[in-house]
C-alpha cells in the first residue's frame, strides 16, 4: 500500500480542491496549496488511491473509477463550502476538465499544464506503439521510464529529483516509471474529455509551458477553444517544462492561479457568476477587450 | 530562444496520412486520366502539390510519407518504359526526372518544414509576451487596489482618530512623530503639521521635555514601553497633564514597525482643570 500524502490546509468558507498527476502525490501541488491557503481558500489535496501512486502488482483501476472518485469528493466539498473550484496538474487538469464537463456548480477550475496527448518534445517518436503495446502481452511487462528532464527545466531541483528517483524510485514529482495499463487509462481519458469539454462552463484559466516537454500547448490551446466557459484566462509560460508548480515560475502559477480563483468567488458571490471581474487598471481592461476581440 | 515544442506544430494523430493517402490517390487518378496527352511529360507533376500541399497543412512526416508512396507509383506508371520499376531501363532523363522529383521535394519539404516551425514559435513566443504584460498589468491593478486600500484605511484612522477626543500619535522606528491628531493641535495652538518629526517635544514642558526624550529613546531601544507623565502646553499658554504609554504596532513575524500611544489624562475634564499648572 503506498504511502498516504493527502492534506488539508484550513481556510475559509471558499475551497480548492487540487487533483496531483497520474500515479503521483499531492507533495506536487504543496506549494500551490500553500499559497491559496495564505489568500484564505480552504484547500485540499486529496492522494487518489488507485489513480496516485500503485505499487508493482496493484492495479491502476480504470478512468471513470478515477473520475467517480474525484466527483465523489468534489459532492462532499460542495455541501461544506459556499464555493468550490478545482485545480488540477498534468493528468490532474484533464480530471478537472472531465469534472468540470460534469458538474456544472464548480465555480473556477484551474488547469495546468493539461494532458490531453503525450505530444511534448521529450515525449519519444515511437509513443503511438504505446497504444498498440496496451493490447499485446507487453502490457504487463512494458513501463515507461520517466527520463531528462523529469518535467523541470530548474537544473537544481532536477538533480535533486533524479537522485530521489535513483535511490527510491519516487520523488516530488511523482514515480519513475508508468505502466502501460496508466498510460492507456489517460488516454481513454483524454479521449472523453475531449468529446464533453464543450459542456465546461465553469470560470477556465488554462496555464501551460510552452517548452512543455510532456505535453505540447495544443491541450491548452484545446480546452480553452472547445469549453463554453464565459470567462477564460490563459497564461503561457516559457521558462518551465511540465511540473510548473514547482519549476522556476511556480510563483506565477500560484499568484495567477490565486488571483483567478479569488476573482471568480467573488464573481459568484456578486451576481450569480455573470459580472466580469473588477479591474481597477484602464490598460488591464484594455488589454482584456482586446484579447476578447481576437479571439 | 529556442522553442523546442515548435516542431510539434502540426496536427498529430493519423487522420494527416489518411488525408495524404486519399489526396495522393486523386493524383495519381487525375495524372492517368492526363496520360494520353502528357505521355512522359512531368510524371511527377500532380504528386507535387500534393506532397507539398500535405507539408503545408500535416507536417514532414506525412509529406514524406506522400513523397515516399508518389515515387514507385509515378516511377511505374508515369515514367518509361512503363510498368516496370526497373530504373536502368529508363534513360537518363527519365532518371534524372525520378531523381529531381525526390531531391526537390525533399528541399521543398526542409525549407517549408523550417518555415512553419518558426512561424509556430513565433505565435508561441507572442503568447507568452502577452502573458507577461496581462500579469504585469494584474500586478499593477493589485497595486493600485492596494494603494487606494491604504488610503481609504489611513483616512478612516485619521478620522477616528481626530474625533475621539484624545491625543493620538505615530512614531516611526528610529525617527520622529509621523502622526499627531488635530487634537493637539487645537490643544497646543500649534498647526498639527509643525507637530509633526520632533517639534513635538516644543509644546511640552520644558523640565518633562528631556526626560521624556530619554525614556522615548529607552522604550524604542529596549521594546519595554512603561507609563509616563508629562505636561503639554495649551494654546493658552497653560500646561495640562498627560499619562500614557507607547504601544509597539508589529508586522505578522513580530518586528515592531511604528510606536503608537495616546496619551490621556486620568480622570474627567473637571479633574483635569486641578492640574492646569502656570506657565513661568
Amino acid at each position: 500500500m503506498a504511502v498516504d500524502r493527502s492534506f488539508h490546509l484550513k481556510g475559509n468558507e471558499h475551497a480548492v480542491l487540487l487533483i496531483h498527476g497520474l500515479a503521483s502525490s499531492p507533495l506536487e501541488v504543496r506549494y500551490l496549496a500553500t499559497a491559496l491557503n495564505r489568500a484564505g481558500f480552504s484547500v485540499f489535496a486529496p492522494q487518489l488511491p488507485s489513480y496516485g501512486v500503485v505499487q508493482a502488482g496493484e492495479s491502476c483501476g480504470t478512468w471513470q473509477e478515477w473520475l467517480d472518485d474525484i466527483r465523489a469528493r468534489y459532492f462532499v466539498l460542495e455541501g461544506q463550502f459556499e464555493t468550490v473550484c478545482v485545480g488540477g496538474l498534468s493528468m490532474g487538469a484533464t480530471l478537472s476538465l472531465a469534472l468540470a464537463a460534469q458538474e456544472r456548480s464548480i465555480t473556477a477550475v484551474a488547469l495546468l499544464s493539461i494532458t490531453l496527448a503525450y505530444d511534448g518534445w521529450a515525449v519519444p517518436w515511437y509513443r503511438w506503439l504505446f497504444n498498440v503495446g496496451y493490447y499485446t502481452p507487453l502490457r504487463n511487462i512494458y513501463r515507461f521510464h520517466e527520463g531528462e528532464p523529469y518535467g523541470l527545466k530548474n537544473l537544481q531541483l532536477r538533480k535533486k529529483v533524479a537522485q530521489a528517483m535513483s535511490t527510491t524510485a519516487f520523488s516530488d514529482i511523482g514515480p519513475s516509471t508508468l505502466s502501460m495499463e496508466q498510460l492507456f487509462q489517460a488516454r481513454q481519458l483524454a479521449r472523453y474529455v475531449e468529446s464533453v469539454t464543450h459542456n465546461a462552463v465553469s470560470d477556465l484559466l488554462v496555464i501551460h509551458a510552452v517548452d512543455d516537454e510532456t505535453a505540447s500547448p495544443k491541450s491548452a490551446e484545446f480546452a480553452l477553444e472547445k469549453a463554453a466557459s464565459p470567462h477564460k484566462r490563459k497564461v503561457f509560460l516559457d521558462n518551465s517544462y511540465h511540473i510548473i508548480t514547482l519549476d522556476n515560475e511556480r510563483d506565477t502559477v500560484a499568484r495567477e492561479t490565486t488571483l483567478f480563483f479569488q476573482e471568480s468567488v467573488r464573481r459568484r458571490l456578486a451576481t450569480g457568476m455573470t459580472q466580469g471581474p473588477q479591474v481597477v487598471n484602464e490598460q488591464l481592461a484594455r488589454a482584456k477587450r482586446l484579447a476578447e476581440m481576437d479571439e | 530562444m529556442r522553442i523546442k515544442n515548435a516542431k510539434r506544430w502540426a496536427p498529430s494523430g493519423p487522420v494527416g496520412y489518411f488525408v495524404a493517402l486519399g489526396a495522393l490517390l486523386a493524383a495519381f487518378l487525375i495524372r492517368y486520366e492526363l496520360q494520353a496527352q502528357l505521355g512522359s511529360l512531368v510524371p511527377f507533376g500532380s504528386f507535387s502539390i500534393v506532397v507539398l500541399w500535405v507539408q503545408t497543412r500535416y507536417g514532414a512526416w506525412r509529406s514524406m510519407f506522400a513523397l515516399a508512396l508518389s515515387i514507385p507509383v509515378g516511377l511505374y506508371f508515369f515514367v518509361p518504359p512503363y510498368e516496370t520499376f526497373d530504373i536502368f531501363a529508363a534513360d537518363l532523363s527519365d532518371i534524372l526526372a525520378v531523381l529531381g522529383y525526390a531531391i526537390t521535394m525533399g528541399l521543398a519539404i526542409f525549407i517549408i518544414e523550417s518555415l512553419q516551425r518558426a512561424r509556430y514559435e513565433s505565435k508561441l513566443l507572442a503568447e507568452v509576451s502577452r502573458t507577461r504584460y496581462e500579469v504585469l498589468l494584474r500586478s499593477e491593478s493589485e497595486r493600485q487596489s492596494a494603494v487606494t486600500q491604504a488610503r481609504q484605511s489611513r483616512d478612516h484612522f485619521r478620522t477616528f482618530a481626530n474625533n475621539v477626543g484624545e491625543v493620538v500619535y505615530m512614531k516611526r522606528m528610529g525617527g520622529g512623530f509621523e502622526y499627531v491628531s488635530d487634537v493637539l493641535a487645537k490643544f497646543s495652538g500649534v498647526p498639527a503639521d509643525d507637530l509633526i518629526g520632533d517639534n513635538w517635544l516644543t509644546v511640552m514642558h520644558p523640565e518633562d521635555a528631556a526626560s521624556i526624550a530619554e525614556q522615548i529613546a529607552q522604550i524604542t531601544e529596549s521594546r519595554q514601553s512603561t507609563l509616563s507623565e508629562f505636561r503639554l502646553r495649551m494654546a493658552n499658554g497653560l500646561y495640562i497633564v498627560f499619562e500614557g504609554k507607547m504601544s509597539a504596532m508589529e508586522d505578522e513575524r513580530g518586528l515592531t514597525l511604528r510606536w503608537t500611544g495616546g496619551p490621556l489624562e486620568a480622570g474627567d475634564a473637571d479633574a483635569l482643570q486641578t492640574e492646569v499648572l502656570p506657565t513661568d
